[in-house]
């Protein structure tokens, strides 16, 4: 993960209230009809998972993705300064992660598909212990603050969140790309609905 | 965590076998009856409430000296309690997480109770990613061996770990009390 700069200045604390009291769409990370058919390592991956008894409705996140979250439709969330969209396609989403909510070690599949992506992952809070961020290789996220921007070492890297402390995670997400590399899933995931 | 050195031949034939071929202890994170008996501890109970772990089925796994298919392992384990000198008690207790399961943020309720405690942790399993133990604030444990052995700095440390991985995740955990 490289570090690329803070805009604390950026985040809303609307918007952090406005995450930390609703919902979001129930995104579970195990999506066989995104995640597989064209990736031979997605799918050895999620077979590994499912046999060791991961079940859908277990490991979810609670995500606010862009024109789609109805929690988050009426807030006007513009992009982080420090991430350079000019010229590029890009969409962004918040994940929350309530105590207790883990993902396991996986890869985002858009950025697969997105031959042109860059992923960046970006602090609304600063640090909390048991606030865990890992990547490929041993990478951990340790004493970021809140508006800390990263990018990852490339677009689909291996890497999971989990939550071990006592108050909610939230993160921004966002993948840019150039035009003409759209990516349309197939199906959008939401046990809310 | 202060790498002591690596003991693998030590650790007992067979011992890592029979933790994944048995299920041990299923051992709740939310355990109310066990989080009592010290105000630290029952306030850190109402914080684990607080945040929802009560809510969730989320486990890890013990076996101890009292584990049926412990006992053959019993004797070849005697070695671990020659790590301290002149202690009152000690004991052991493996734990082994499964793909998913987890302890939340927590110090130990035996180390608080305890004016003085020495904890050490034996890995069992090499470190893969998505094996997790934090602890110390902002320390994460990795590129660990199978047998490498660590003495705790502070036994009241808030530490949290889980397993993310789809292979198990094993430790031997000794306390002794001073």
């Amino acid at each position: 993960m490289k570090y690329i700069g803070n805009c604390k200045e950026w985040i809303k604390q609307e918007w952090l209230d406005r995450i930390l009291s609703t919902t979001g769409d129930i995104c579970p990370i195990h999506q066989p009809e995104n995640q597989i058919g064209d990736h031979k390592k997605q799918i050895e991956l999620y077979k590994n998972f499912v046999t060791a008894g991961w079940q859908e409705k277990d490991f979810v996140v609670n995500m606010y993705t862009q024109g789609i979250s109805k929690d988050i439709l009426d807030l006007d969330i513009t992009i982080p300064p420090l991430i350079p969209v000019e010229g590029k396609n890009y969409h962004w989403w918040f994940v929350k992660m309530n105590p207790g909510q883990v993902t396991h070690w996986h890869f985002d599949p858009h950025t697969v598909k997105h031959t042109t992506a860059v992923r960046y992952w970006m602090a609304i809070q600063d640090y909390e212990p048991g606030h865990v961020f890992i990547w490929e290789n041993g990478g951990f996220l340790d004493d970021y603050k809140a508006g800390d921007i990263y990018s990852f070492d490339f677009a689909d890297l291996y890497h999971s969140v989990l939550n071990l402390s006592m108050i909610p995670k939230v993160s921004f997400q966002m993948t840019v790309h150039e035009f003409g590399d759209e990516v349309i899933k197939p199906k959008f995931y939401n046990l809310n609905s | 965590m202060n790498y002591i050195g690596n003991f693998q031949e030590k650790i007992p034939a067979g011992l890592v076998d029979c933790i994944l071929k048995n299920q041990g202890i299923k051992t709740p994170v939310y355990q109310p009856e066990k989080w009592v008996g010290h105000e630290k501890i029952e306030s850190a109970l109402q914080k684990v409430e607080q945040a929802g772990y009560d809510k969730l089925d989320r486990n890890f796994y013990q076996f101890t000296e009292d584990t049926p298919c412990m006992q053959p392992f019993i004797g070849d384990l005697q070695w671990v309690y020659e790590f301290v000198d002149n202690y009152k008690q000690c004991h052991w207790w493996i734990v082994k997480y499964n793909s998913g399961d987890m302890q939340p943020m927590h110090i130990d309720p035996h180390v608080i109770k305890e004016p003085k405690v020495i904890r050490f942790t034996l890995m069992l399993t090499d470190y893969i990613d998505g094996h997790v133990f934090v602890y110390n604030n902002n320390k994460f444990l990795k590129d660990y061996k199978a047998g490498d052995l660590f003495r705790w700095g502070d036994s009241n440390n808030y530490h949290g770990a889980t397993n993310v991985s789809h292979i198990p995740r094993i430790s031997l955990q000794v306390s002794f009390i001073l």
